[in-house]
């Protein structure tokens, strides 16, 4: 039951956070702060590899990490 | 004057019309680029709760981590990707799965290559990419395959990823000794050498992402990012040691199979001037009773258009997974025991800095120098466990030769 409630609780809250802020459209010439480098999504090379020790270090997988396994890890 | 004023409109629309024909011989052609980062990770860590010895004893480790990664672009839809490097391991805690000091087990080296194809649907705004590789360790080896889509609504404000990935291992050591040159076992602790402890060799992992990114305004994208993980196989590890309250020793025992649940939410924010707020909260639940809960906070200052500085900073909490005790507390009846401390119930937080130089500098014609970042991160867990995480890369472009024709 408490995993429900985790489930229900994270599911919420992202759906609250996308639907809840109005989505404004924005036109190319708009996009300058979004196109930043600063602002994509992606890990770079040293986030991926402190993901990969978080993976190891913590009974935890992160996220979007793009690895599950492919290493011992077991140093 | 009537004509004169004619004529003059006549000849102006007549030159008008001239500039704007369209040149029939221009195409726009995308040029093939081959990008290069070369990257440099450094991790070192000391603990006392190394699961070689029970969940006592050190757990010094440092690994050396460089690797490079190419990523060729051509005809302007399609990538190819290839990335290769080797981790080489010193540690202190393998070392005593034979208790002799300096060892071969002392050293250890990981090898790892990938290529990953993506194509890009030139009508549908879909990228479709595949990849596999490989990753050898003396006592592992892994043949991943992945599978992965991407979709990208045509104003730009959605997208949409799914991708599959699948990992095939083998736990057995032998391939990299130069008297067996192949599989041949699985290690156990020196003691317990006496039987064979696993049934299978083998551990197989399926990995299903799903993506979605969403630009609520012109300065605010969020992304939520679920996945389901399962694995099957031999999921302890052979040379682990579990020590029972009634003084017996056995080999780490978990279940053969573990479903694995995380979902990531993240907000990057561009709060003006030169500020990027970026917030990550991670969700995590697996059938082995671990559930865990990850903020990280991190401020990128854009000190100038080609500087960047980023401090970051994550908290992280778990519970012990169901098969967990520590050092002589598990029941000798039990059926699943480990006493690895990465299975326990902990806090942990980690800080960092990062920086960034992007001068986008042409060195010569062909040769384009991006970026230089370096990033250290300091992580420390609630047993005791302290560790180092520093990586440095440097990325360049190399672009193709360019023809200049003299009409």
């Amino acid at each position: 039951m408490r995993i429900k409630h985790y489930f229900k609780a994270v599911i919420i809250t992202a759906l609250s956070t996308i639907l809840l802020s109005a989505c404004q459209s924005v036109r190319p010439y708009q996009r300058i702060f979004l196109n930043d480098h600063e602002m994509q999504m992606g890990a770079t090379s040293g986030q991926q590899f402190e993901q990969y020790v978080e993976g190891i270090r913590e009974g935890a997988t992160p996220p979007a990490s793009g690895k599950a396994s492919g290493g011992c890890g077991c140093n | 004057m009537k004509k004169i004023y004619l004529a003059i409109g006549l000849l102006t629309l007549f030159l008008r019309g001239k500039t704007q024909q369209v040149d029939s011989s221009f195409q726009k052609k995308e040029l093939p680029k081959t990008d290069i980062e070369l990257v440099f990770s450094y991790y070192n860590q000391d603990g006392d709760h190394s699961a070689v010895t029970g969940g006592i004893g050190t757990e010094q480790l440092s690994v050396y981590g460089p690797n490079v990664k190419l990523t060729h672009s051509f005809k302007g839809y399609q990538k190819l990707t290839l990335k290769g490097g080797s981790d080489f391991i010193t540690s202190a805690s393998t070392d005593n799965i034979d208790f002799v000091r300096s060892s071969a087990s002392l050293h250890d080296a990981r090898s790892y290559a990938h290529i990953n194809y993506d194509r890009h649907a030139k009508k549908t705004d879909l990228t479709i990419g595949i990849g596999t590789g490989f990753s050898l360790e003396s006592d592992y080896l892994s043949f991943p395959v992945s599978l992965a889509l991407a979709y990208q609504t045509p104003d730009k404000m959605r997208n949409f990823q799914l991708s599959f990935q699948a990992f095939f291992d083998d736990l057995r050591w032998g391939r990299l000794d130069v008297d067996y040159k192949r599989p041949a076992l699985l290690v156990y602790p020196a003691e317990l050498r006496f039987k064979e402890w696993a049934d299978t060799y083998l551990r197989n992992s399926y990995t299903l992402q799903l993506g979605f990114t969403q630009v609520m305004n012109k300065r605010l994208i969020v992304g939520l990012f679920p996945e389901i993980n399962y694995q099957k196989g031999l999921l302890s590890t052979p040379f682990h040691r579990v020590y029972f309250n009634d003084d017996a020793v056995q080999v780490e025992n978990l279940p053969d199979d573990r479903l694995k649940i995380p979902i990531g939410l993240r907000l990057n924010y561009f709060l003006g001037g030169r500020t990027i707020l970026k917030g990550t909260y991670g969700f995590y639940w697996d059938n082995f009773g671990i559930i865990g809960h990850a903020i990280e906070l991190e401020s990128a200052f854009k000190l100038s258009p080609i500087l960047t500085l980023a401090p970051f900073v994550r908290f992280y909490r778990q519970s012990a997974a169901d098969y967990f005790a520590p050092f002589k507390e598990h029941q000798p009846d039990a059926e699943y025991y480990t006493s690895d401390f990465d299975l326990s119930d902990f806090q942990s937080y980690k800080a960092g800095l990062y920086f960034r130089y992007a001068p986008l500098d042409y060195w010569t014609r062909r040769f384009l120098f991006n970026e230089l970042r370096l990033r250290y991160a300091f992580f420390r867990r609630s047993d005791g466990l302290v560790a180092h995480i520093i990586s440095f890369s440097v990325g360049y472009s190399l672009l193709p030769k360019t023809e200049h024709k003299n009409d």
